[in-house]
Parts: C-alpha cells; structure tokens; sequence
C-alpha cells in the first residue's frame, strides 16, 4: 500500500498547499543559483530551489513564453511570443548575466527545442503544400544552421531527441491520419515511421536510454485501449527504426499528459472517468510485454517536467478539468529503497 | 465673349483636373477597379493589424492615407489623426493574464476576438464599422480534434493571419483582450463541419492572391467568409442594420474616391458609393455580424479593457 494511500489526512494537506503563482514578482530580485531549476512560465522565468523548497520570480520579460524549453548549463533556451510584433522567438537566457538574447525570429505556428536542435513549423498554412516545417542546429558561436525543410500538412503534438535523432508525432489538418516522423540529422532525412488512421486524441512521446515510447493522450473516456509504441531509433540510420506496438496497459485509463523515464520506468499521467489524475508506472521488457505496472493517484497533471534525477521528478503541475489557469510545482519523491511507495511530497507555495 | 472664354477656360481647368486623376475614357469597370486596389492596400494593413501589434503599421497606414489624400484630394489623415486621439485612451500595452474559464469544449464553436491594445488600434477602430463594445474584428473556428487540454501551445483555433490560412492556440485565446464564445443555434452536421475545416484554406491561397475584406480572405472562420458561401450549413451573418457603415474609415475611402473620379456629378458619385457598399453588405461577414447573427448564440464574452 502506497504512503498516499495510508495517510489520507496528509495527502489532503498537500492538496492545500497546492498555489497558483500566476502573479509573479514585480522586481527581479532573486540571484543566479547554479544548484535551482529555472522555468519559465507565462511571462517570467521562476526560480525553484529544491533544497530549500522555494519559488520565486527570476525575471520578468516582455515576452510570453511557450511551456517547453531547454537548459544546458546556466543557459535556458525558450521559446516565445511577443505582443509587440506578433511574431515567435527562440531566446537564449544566460542565467548568470541575466540576459535574454534573440538567437531567430519569425512567424511559427509552433516551435520545439531540443538543444541544439530546433524545429520550426510556419505560422501560414499553404494550399496544397501545408505547413513549412524547418530542422536547425545551434553550433558553439550560437549560429543557427538550417539543416532541412520541408512542406508538409504535418500538425506537431509533441517531440523527443535521442542522439542525432529527432522523433515528431503530429496529424494532419483534416484529422485523418497520425504519424510518427523521424528526422536524423546525419542524413539530413525525413521518414514517415509510422502513419495509422487518427484517433481521438495526440500521440506523447517519452524517452528512455534506448527507446521512445508513443501512446495517445485523450481524454475522451476511451479507456478501452491505450494504443502505445515503443520505437527503437538507430542513431545515423533513419531508414532502420524498428517499432512494436505494446499490448494493452492500464486497461480503464486514459493516458493524459506527457510523463517522463525516471528509475527504469515509464511514468505516465493517465486520467479516471471523475477527471482525476493518475500516474502509471510502467516497465517494459525488451519484447514489448510490460513488466509491471503500478498506480498513484496524482493532485494534479504532469504539464513540464524540470528535473528528473533518482530521487525525485519536479515538473509543472495542470489539470485542465480541475482549474484552466491554476499551474502548481510539485515534486514526486520517489522511495528508491521500496520502489512500490511513492509520496507526492512538496508543493510550494510562491514567495510573494 | 470674354465670358464665353472663361467659361470654356473653366471647362478646360476641371477637365484636366479630372483627368490628372482618372483619363476620361476610363471605363467603369477600370473606375471600380482602380478603387479595389487602393482600398486592397489599406486591407492589407489592417488585416496585419488585426493580427499583430507592430507599431510600424500606424506609420504605413498614414503614409497610404496620405497618398490616397495626394491622389484624390481628400482628408482622410487628418480625419484617421483625429480619430486616433480620440481612441488613445484604450492604447497602451498590458499583458492580460490567461482567462480563467474561456470554454474550449464544442466543435465548430466560433471564437471572436476584439480590443486591441496597442498602437495599430486606431487603424482597426478607423476602418472597419464598430458596433459591439468589444469591436471584434478577428474569429476562428474551434478544431476540437486538435484540442490537447494537456499542451495549450498546441495550435487547435482554426483561423487566418495576413499571409493566409493558419491556426492560433489556446494559449493565444485566453490572452486576448476581448473574447466571444459564439455557438450555432442549431446543432452542426458534423459531416458539414469536417468538410469545413477540411477546406480551410479555400479563401485563404497564400499571400498574394488574398484579396480585401474584413473576414473574406483574411480571417477564415470554418470556410465561412462570404455571404454566399456557408459550407457549415447555416447562415452566419445578420446583414444586421445595427452594423453602421457609415461610420467606418472603409466607407470614407470609398466616399472620397468616388467624390473625386464623379466631382461633376454628385449624385452618381453617391449612387456609386451606395452600390458599392451595398456589394460589400451583402457578400463580406464581419466579426461583428457573426456576433449578431440570429443563427449564433453568445455563451461567453470577456471584456478586458
């Protein structure tokens, strides 16, 4: 039995220490930590200390930052919109200066980053052609270098990176077909990996060491099967990326939500026919067949995850069917000695 | 005699002026032509305007003005300056938090945006007729399909930007100024609606072709842009007479080029002007029709300045 499960009355305290922080500081006051997460959040990069269980605000910008980014070092790369022009950015956030620097500007209906790659997807749909979709990389100097583009009627749900490989999933503007499309860098290729009819729903990608695992997320009370992937990417070879498709898990669920690998396994958000978030924790064997699977109910959804290490998965926290606006950061500890206990255990109230 | 020379010198006077403007053998339909391309770029201005913020517009909207003002001896600047002042008071930049409860949960369920907060304000608030308190001028058609409630940069509002078809997330949505959530009264074939969003690049076929309206070409809500052409089924427009256009900056361009080609004759002048709007009347949809439209129902609105 899990720690949630015994201790109702302390699972109920965390809920209420569950805060908004959609009203950050108005002075930029916090100094650069190397040890804090930084992530930025509508229009302010926040800072969290996980040693001291702090949030604040780092910076406020102009800018209003899209959820997903990405961190080498003491440099946050983002991804944002600005009123002022209407247009998309990619910015490079130097932690330690404290400033926020142009790397490309232009119109994107969407934008991904992975350092250092980036996809861009155009913001004009274009008859016939779709969307124009650009591969980049950022070399040392911070120059952008486009690798490929193409036309494509290609709707980005969500991407991973593994090695030289980028894997998008998307569907097309009639919502007739998902797929899978695999870019290798080397080759400077694309490949349609997997292409099946569309179902209800957006295919998540999560990876692990050697794999990515696709399933769809909906939240259409399905829960007949969550249909799930696990791709094998050849780093160099994009015309070899063998797949199988998983039997049936968590049979009663819905897959809701990008998870992450942490210890070995699958962490995936999941949603209950009340709304309730859940998370599924899987692991598969080599052939495809899950190894286990166990269940925790969860206060809230999986929206960004910052930090995963062995101990601990910190992310953003969102669920839509609980509250639109409310955001929350939360740490899931994971009990490395007794993996069958888990505690949803700090979230932390924003300093003001 | 000599007053037989003035007159005829009179004659020669105002038939040069005319023709510095327009050759006398121009036919009507290059007359009407003529008028389609300066008022496409004025289009073109305020359909970026409707859709970004960048304050270079304002500037590019005088400088047409002021060379449509040259061209046919109007005063619309100093009429669109005026104006200006007088709608500063909603200008200024503000970042509006996301809205809390912006319903994202019917497809085909059209969206209308409206307020603009910046300084290209005036040139949406000029040109096009403004009814509503919210002055929507920009919609989109909810892809409930594209929807993922878990990923709100996800593009999923169907909708078109000056360069052509695109799609907006609901990021974008929750923090717009001004929204209305407008629902058909009648239940949507859904067979009618894919075939709708299927198409929904049908007016919008890249940059250069686009040609003037407020929704026509420039802001497609579920194929449905022209009065005409309602691929959802219903008819989404009201023609409403609650949309005055005599008020709109459109309405003047149009009554200052044709005061100017017809100067000698005042009445064809104004039966030009009320042909012409009376055309656009009853083919272009405007936001604010949608939102009078006896086939739509408002089941939400946010007013945020």
């Amino acid at each position: 039995m899990s720690r949630i499960s015994r201790r109702p009355a302390c699972y109920a305290g965390l809920l209420f220490l569950l805060v908004t922080f959609h009203s950050p500081c108005a002075e930029d006051t916090q100094k650069y930590e190397a040890d804090s997460l930084y992530f930025p959040f509508n229009s302010s990069v926040m800072q969290f200390d996980p040693s001291a269980g702090t949030l604040h605000s780092y910076m406020n910008t102009s800018y209003f930052f899209q959820s997903r980014y990405s961190r080498t070092g003491n440099i946050l790369w983002l991804s944002a919109r600005s009123d002022d022009k209407g247009e998309n950015y990619i910015l490079i956030l130097d932690l330690e200066k404290r400033s926020i620097v142009k790397l490309i500007s232009g119109r994107f209906s969407s934008i991904a980053i992975s350092y250092p790659y980036i996809v861009t997807v155009s913001q004009a749909f274009e008859t016939g052609k779709g969307f124009l979709l650009s591969v980049s990389v950022i070399q040392k100097n911070n120059r952008v270098v486009e690798l490929l583009k193409t036309h494509s009627d290609f709707f980005l749900s969500d991407y991973e990176t593994l090695g030289d490989t980028i894997v998008l999933s998307g569907s097309d503007s009639g919502n007739k077909i998902d797929c899978i499309e695999a870019i290798s860098v080397k080759d400077k290729s694309f490949s349609t990996l997997i292409k099946i009819p569309k179902e209800k729903g957006t295919i998540k990608l999560v990876k692990s060491p050697e794999s990515i695992l696709a399933y769809y997320s909906t939240a259409i009370e399905k829960r007949e099967k969550n249909k799930a992937f696990l791709i094998f990417p050849k780093p160099g070879r994009s015309k070899e990326f063998p797949y199988i498709e998983l039997a049936p898990i968590a049979t009663g669920y819905d897959f809701y939500g990008k998870g992450c690998y942490a210890n070995g396994e699958f962490i995936i958000p999941a949603i209950d026919v009340k709304k309730k978030i859940h998370f599924i924790f899987l692991s598969i064997r080599e052939g495809g067949s899950t190894d286990r699977v166990r269940r925790i109910e969860a206060p809230t959804g999986m929206y960004t995850v910052h930090d995963i290490t062995r101990n601990s998965i910190i992310f953003t926290g969102y669920n839509y069917f609980d509250s639109m606006t409310d955001f929350f950061i939360v740490r899931l500890r994971i009990d490395s000695k007794n993996k069958n206990q888990f505690d949803i255990h700090e979230l932390i109230k924003e300093t003001q | 005699m000599k007053k037989n020379i003035l007159i005829l010198l009179l004659f020669y006077f105002l038939f040069t002026a005319g023709c510095s403007i327009m050759d006398q053998n121009t036919s009507e339909a290059d007359i009407d032509a003529q008028l389609n391309a300066d008022m496409a770029k004025a289009m073109d201005i305020y359909a970026k305007a409707t859709t970004t913020s960048d304050a270079g517009l304002s500037e590019e909207f005088r400088k047409y003005l002021a060379d449509f003002d040259g061209k046919y001896g109007s005063s619309l600047l100093k009429d669109f300056e005026a104006h200006g002042l007088a709608n500063s008071r909603i200008g200024g930049v503000s970042d509006y938090p996301p809205l809390a409860n912006l319903p994202i949960d019917t497809d085909g369920n059209v969206y209308l945006s409206g307020g603009v907060k910046d300084a290209v304000s005036s040139i949406i608030t000029w040109v096009a007729p403004n009814v509503t308190r919210a002055q929507y001028v920009h919609g989109a058609l909810l892809d409930l399909d594209k929807f993922d409630p878990t990923d709100l940069d996800k593009p999923c509002f169907q909708t078109a930007v000056a360069e052509g078809a695109s799609y907006e997330t609901p990021m974008q949505w929750m923090t717009k100024p001004n929204v209305a959530v407008m629902k058909p009264v009648s239940g949507l074939n859904q067979s009618s609606l894919n075939a709708a969003e299927a198409t929904m690049d049908q007016y919008c076929r890249g940059a250069i072709s686009t040609s003037y309206g407020f929704f026509k070409d420039m802001v497609n809500i579920s194929s449905v842009v022209t009065k005409s052409d309602n691929s959802l089924g219903i008819e989404i427009d009201s023609n409403s007479p609650i949309i005055d256009w005599t008020t709109s900056g459109l309405y003047s361009i149009v009554k200052a080029y044709y005061a100017s080609i017809y100067f000698w004759s005042p009445s064809t002048a104004k039966k030009k002007l009320n042909q012409y709007i009376d055309s656009t009347r009853s083919t272009l949809v405007l936001a604010e029709e949608i939102y009078y439209s006896p086939n739509m129902r408002l089941t939400y609105e946010a007013i945020r300045y």
